[in-house]
């Protein structure tokens, strides 16, 4: 029954995963798959609640643990699912014969990461790895146009699988090196001093990098965000990022302390936090499809975060636990808009948000406020969120590290101000106007003030994520 | 009242203001514009009571703590600060009262007053701020709601131009200022401005004289962007789109003005850095002459008006970096309220004449109206230099302190902005009070009540304020020197010198109503094109950014993708399809990150 | 044989994939220089367990595994190949370039 508790997030998100199912074996209306998919979240968001501050290792001792840090990113986990089936009310994007199978396939994925972040053991985080990957890649497919939905899904998938190759390959060595499985033997140093040890974590990070959109396995990120139905690039976009720099934590967690952190892992990942973050920026300069430009965003923000976590140190993993929801908030906050103005566009432009401040002045706002975030304005989470992750890299005594990533962060400005500049200044071309409803005005809402909260209050926030990021080093 | 509930009232009650505003009262712009009125007033009046009460110990709170890392903020209350905030929090409300003439029929009042209200939140609380990431902070909120301030008029396309222009070019500086304030956490670990400015502990004993340099070098890049000084000062000239009580507010008495304060509240820091304090003069005499010079010829009221402010800014940064806090504050406050008064008196003539030339306002019989012209003579004269008015006594202490420090070649530098300064001031108020053709018919209706009385006040200001200046230097702590009659003598001919030759040139019965440096053509034609800066920008940094353009798009089609036929397009002037980085090919995505794992493995294989 | 020899085959093994994955136009080819990726894993996990780990079963179970997992990432790619067939009626991989224009 411990154990039960213990397993409670993820037991209900398995079982209303199956009455999901049930829903589109007997076929029912989009609605009601919709509104038990919602009541599901607010189920797990409530689930993961309670078992916030529990500690356990359930069923298995050693390969699945339950602690502050998996409970908190699960139940950012479960708020992410939650908020993406209602941003969904209308994925006019999607094939329509799928739409029964998007809100099933986000919570078999949302399993698979809430299964991944607890994992501290390989074979267990492979699977947990590939069940959160599996349905992604079929909701990507499930584009209206079976042309864009083949191509795009087919680009995802390759590289994901590929990538989840090398990273099993990279685990073979792991598993070489320390003889065991267990995370908790792999953090002993004394093997670590390899090279095939080297070669083995170096592996094993392609496939989280991979899904963060990280250096040098960031390249479907621009093609899958420029063309994958709005709801579902929500998701990666959202959901997604947030579990990727959870399991990321884990891994590089056990390196700390004085374990094998310095060297070679921190100069690798030195060298992709710095060109992430510019060829992010640089190539995102150049776009005009606003989906496309948020994925190159999402390369340079996927490098401000390694810049934490590439200090091995508390600090960092706390600024990037940080990080990780407050880039949820403020993502959410533009695709969110996104999925509403977009309902029946394929392809957003720069141009499809023009004077958006006449046609829906409440999601221009929103909009307004998610790219504050990403620009890194204050009082907006993104300016404490970028301190935080900053100042973790001069504890380092980085200083040349986060000069480079100010004058990024600097170059950002220039194309986020483009698209508010066509929000605000420029005459729509049509003029029917879109008016959220009210479920989606109060998740917007709810956004805006995560963004606003955490940026002015961040006290209790921080508060959380340096208590999950000492559950991860003790 | 204690301190306490005053700081909160003069900070808060502006933003409450806007929220109530923004959310509660956008179909009521009546409602909302005198509520946020009566939260100016409300705030003057705290800051006076704070002024009144004089100089007390900062008040801290705790922001943000974890571990050794501590983040305050608070309010620091002290004699610069104290009498900032008021001038601020006076300058604010005088133009939110002429505001509702001037906006009178606009739509969008309440969005308009929300967002000075925010602006005064801003900025006042970037005035009391206690911590130097507080001040950032607040910092880029006064440029940010600038930045909505300025392009307030969205329709027009210049003034979403100005706006994108300004924001761009003050957070050029701001990075500068952002990476000076990574500096010092990485030194120091702390950000509490007191303690950094204390002269046995502070940050000037704990670092090196060049790393102090290249700390004050990078905030006075800063410095340079926010208060408009060469080579980042061209984004001024062009806000001017916005409407012009915002450009009264912010480029004459506040925004600009925060560069200032900035160099005021750290002057300590900066009188240590010898080497900054050097540049910073020179930069700041050369912006003085150079801006001067481009209002000499410009024939747009606000234009020039700018370009004074970007000269005027330039005299305070000289007296602070030639040592004399005084002289900036003194410098600083007078400037506030006569330039105010000058944009104010631009505004109604605007508002009347629905022009920007002032030989057309002139034409237009723009002396008919009796006070503005009142305002503007009295505004002109203070700017000017004119004893007994403002600007003479602020601008006298700034001569005393460059000859008392011997910077001579400044000393030349500054009577030569000075006589400019003259001179095109007197020239706008003789092309606007004696046009060359008589005014055709009275059409013009007197200026309503709540646009004339600001400047009235102001008016009183600009005459009364320079005989405070022993008050201001008391409040600063320090003890007011008096100079003799004699030092004064040099100041006065060079403003009597200018006022002639503008006479001479455009005042007097058949003036040839064409400047004297008209007749060397060279300098003409530069001054009229603004000494070609736009333009270098536009052959350098726009070069550049279409020389990375076309790297990016080679890589893009030669080495990811391999699809030569698109080569040679500009990136930035391409379509949706083919601005890619990457090519489509999916398998060659995967051959790169390959090939790179590859090679740190080979790395570190080696290793 | 030794632990070297099983690594140099699983070795050669990967390389073979992902030449396979890199340098085929066929999707289908794609898909199978990636299992072949995922069968050098294996062997290695193999190899390992017999020569250096104390406990045999963990690398059996783990290789059983993937094997499973392998089998549902066919299913799921044959069946996105399905849908470009019926969109293009070809499989060619350069043919998917419409998003790059």
């Amino acid at each position: 029954m411990e154990n039960a508790i213990l397993f409670a997030p993820e037991l209900i998100c398995l079982l209303m995963g199956l009455v999901l199912f049930f829903c589109t074996v007997l076929n029912w209306s989009y609605r009601t798959t919709r509104g038990i998919a919602i009541a599901s979240g607010i189920a797990m968001i409530a689930a993961c609640l309670w078992t916030l501050s529990l500690e356990g290792e359930p069923f298995f001792p050693g390969i699945y643990a339950i602690d502050f840090f998996s409970q908190l990113i699960k139940t950012a986990l479960a708020v992410g699912f939650l908020f993406v089936v209602i941003a969904s009310a209308n994925p006019l994007t999607v094939d329509r014969n799928g739409w029964l199978e998007v809100p099933l396939f986000f919570i078999f994925s949302t399993l698979g990461m809430m299964m991944m972040v607890s994992a501290t053991e390989l074979l267990t985080l492979y699977v947990a790895m590939e069940l959160a990957a599996y349905p992604v890649y079929i909701v990507v497919a499930l584009h209206r146009n079976a042309d864009i939905g083949g191509e795009s899904a087919a680009k995802y998938t390759v590289q994901g699988m590929a990538a989840s190759a090398i990273s099993l390959y990279g685990m073979s060595f792991l598993f070489g090196t320390f003889g065991s499985t267990y995370f908790s033997d792999i953090s002993i140093p004394h093997a670590a001093t390899q090279p095939i040890f080297y070669l083995g974590l170096l592996l094993t990070l392609a496939g989280f990098f991979f899904k963060l959109g990280a250096f040098p396995f960031h390249f479907w990120a621009p093609d899958t965000y420029e063309t994958a139905p709005h709801p579902v690039i929500t998701f990666i976009a959202t959901v997604s990022k947030v579990a990727a720099i959870g399991i990321l934590c884990r891994l590089l967690s056990l390196a700390m302390p004085g374990g094998w952190e310095s060297g070679h892992a921190q100069t690798a990942l030195m060298w992709a936090s710095v060109i992430a973050m510019s060829l992010g920026n640089l190539a995102a300069l150049a776009q005009k499809d606003l989906k496309r430009l948020l994925g190159y965003s999402t390369v340079a923000h996927a490098g401000y975060v390694l810049l934490a976590l590439q200090t091995f140190a508390e600090w960092g993993l706390t600024a990037a636990l940080f990080y990780a929801i407050g880039y949820f908030a403020m993502s959410f906050a533009c695709f969110l808009v996104i999925c509403e103005i977009g309902r029946s566009e394929d392809r957003i432009t720069i141009d499809s948000v023009s004077g958006l401040y006449k046609r829906a002045p409440f999601l221009s706002f929103t909009l307004l406020i998610g790219l504050f975030g990403l620009i890194g304005l204050p009082p907006t989470v993104g300016f404490v969120g970028k301190w935080f992750l900053f100042s973790a890299a001069l504890q380092r005594g980085q200083f040349y590290l986060v000069l480079i990533a100010a004058i990024n962060a600097a170059v950002a400005l220039y194309y986020y101000l483009l698209i508010i500049r066509q929000l605000y200044w420029v005459e729509p071309a049509t003029q029917n106007t879109i008016k959220p409803t009210p479920l989606i005005a109060v998740t917007a809402m709810a956004t805006i003030i995560l963004v606003i909260a955490m940026g002015t209050l961040p006290g209790p926030f921080w508060d959380l994520a340096a208590r999950a990021a000492r559950a991860l080093i003790s | 009242m204690d301190t306490l509930t005053l700081i909160l009232l003069t900070t808060i009650s502006p933003l409450a203001c806007f929220i109530i505003a923004i959310i509660f009262l956008v179909q009521q712009p009546r409602a909302a514009q005198g509520l946020v009125l009566f939260g100016s007033a409300v705030s003057l009046l705290s800051a006076i009571g704070l002024l009144a009460q004089g100089p007390v110990e900062p008040l801290r709170f705790l922001w943000f703590q974890s571990g050794a890392i501590q983040l305050q903020f608070g309010f620091i209350l002290d004699g610069p600060s104290l009498m900032f905030g008021v001038v601020v929090a006076f300058i604010t409300a005088c133009i939110m009262l002429y505001s509702i003439g001037y906006m009178a029929h606009d739509p969008s009042k309440t969005r308009y007053f929300a967002m000075l209200s925010f602006f005064a939140w801003s900025m006042l609380s970037f005035v009391y701020a206690v911590d130097l990431l507080q001040s950032f902070i607040f910092w880029e909120l006064v440029g940010l709601s600038s930045f909505f301030l300025i392009g307030f008029w969205f329709e027009k396309p210049e003034a979403a131009g100005a706006a994108r222009k300004a924001f761009l070019m003050t957070r050029v500086g701001d990075v500068g200022l952002f990476i000076g304030i990574l500096l010092i956490l990485q030194l120091v670990s702390n950000f509490d401005i007191p303690s950094l400015l204390d002269p046995q502990t502070g940050l000037s004993t704990q670092v090196s004289p060049g790393i102090l340099n290249a700390i004050t070098l990078l905030i006075f890049i800063g410095i340079m962007g926010k208060s408009a000084q060469f080579p980042l000062h061209t984004w001024l000239p062009d806000a001017m789109e916005g409407p012009t009580p915002v450009s009264a507010l912010l480029h004459s008495a506040t925004m600009v003005a925060a560069g200032v304060f900035l160099m005021i509240r750290l002057h300590p820091l900066f009188m240590a850095a010898q080497d900054t304090a050097l540049i910073v003069l020179s930069i700041a005499t050369f912006t003085a002459i150079l801006a001067s010079t481009i209002a000499m010829v410009d024939t747009d009221i606000k234009k020039v008006l700018a370009y004074s402010s970007i000269s005027q800014l330039g005299f305070m940064l000289m007296a602070l970096a030639a040592g004399s806090l005084f002289a900036g504050v003194f410098h600083l406050i007078t400037h506030a309220v006569f330039k105010a008064l000058l944009f104010l008196c631009s505004g109604i003539y605007i508002h009347a004449y629905h022009t920007n030339s002032m030989a057309e306002i002139g034409r237009s019989g723009g002396r008919r109206l009796k006070a503005t012209t009142i305002g503007l003579i009295i505004g002109g004269a203070a700017l000017s230099g004119v004893p007994p008015l403002a600007g003479f006594w602020s601008k006298e202490e700034i001569f005393a302190q460059l000859g008392h420090n011997g910077f001579n070649i400044y000393m030349a530098g500054a009577f030569l902005a000075a006589f400019l300064t003259a001179y095109y001031t007197f020239r706008m108020i003789f092309l606007i009070t004696k046009p060359d053709q008589a005014p055709a018919s009275d059409h013009s209706h007197p200026e309503p009540l709540n646009m004339k009385a600001p400047v009235l006040i102001l008016t009183l200001g600009a005459i009364a304020l320079g005989f405070f200046g022993s008050n201001i230097a008391h409040g600063l702590g320090l003890i007011p020197q008096h100079h003799s009659v004699i030092l004064m003598i040099p100041t006065v001919g060079v403003v009597i010198l200018g006022i002639l030759i503008a006479y001479l040139d455009y005042g007097r019965d058949n003036a040839p109503r064409t400047g004297f440096i008209s007749k060397i053509a060279p300098l003409n034609t530069l001054f009229t094109n603004k000494w070609y800066i736009d333009e270098v920008y536009r052959v350098t940094i726009v070069a550049i950014t279409h020389a990375l353009s076309r790297i990016l798009h080679w890589i893009e089609n030669h080495v990811l993708d391999g699809n030569y036929d698109r080569f040679g397009l500009g990136i930035l002037r391409t379509g949706v399809k083919s601005t890619r980085i990457q090519g489509g090919w999916m398998q060659l995505y995967l051959g790169w990150a390959i090939i790179l794992l590859a090679v740190v493995a080979l790395y570190l294989g080696l290793q | 044989m030794t632990l070297e020899s099983y690594l140099l085959v699983g070795a050669a093994l990967f390389s073979l994939g992902l030449i396979g994955a890199l340098s085929h136009r066929n999707l289908i080819a794609v898909l199978i220089g990636i299992e072949l990726m995922m069968n050098a894993a294996s062997l290695n996990l193999m190899a390992f367990n017999r020569f250096v780990v104390t406990d045999p079963t963990t690398g059996q179970i783990f290789v059983l595994i993937i094997i499973g997992l392998a089998a549902a990432e066919v299913a799921i790619f044959l069946s996105i190949i399905l849908r470009i067939y019926r969109a293009y009626h070809d499989i060619d991989a350069e043919k998917l370039t419409k998003l790059s224009g």
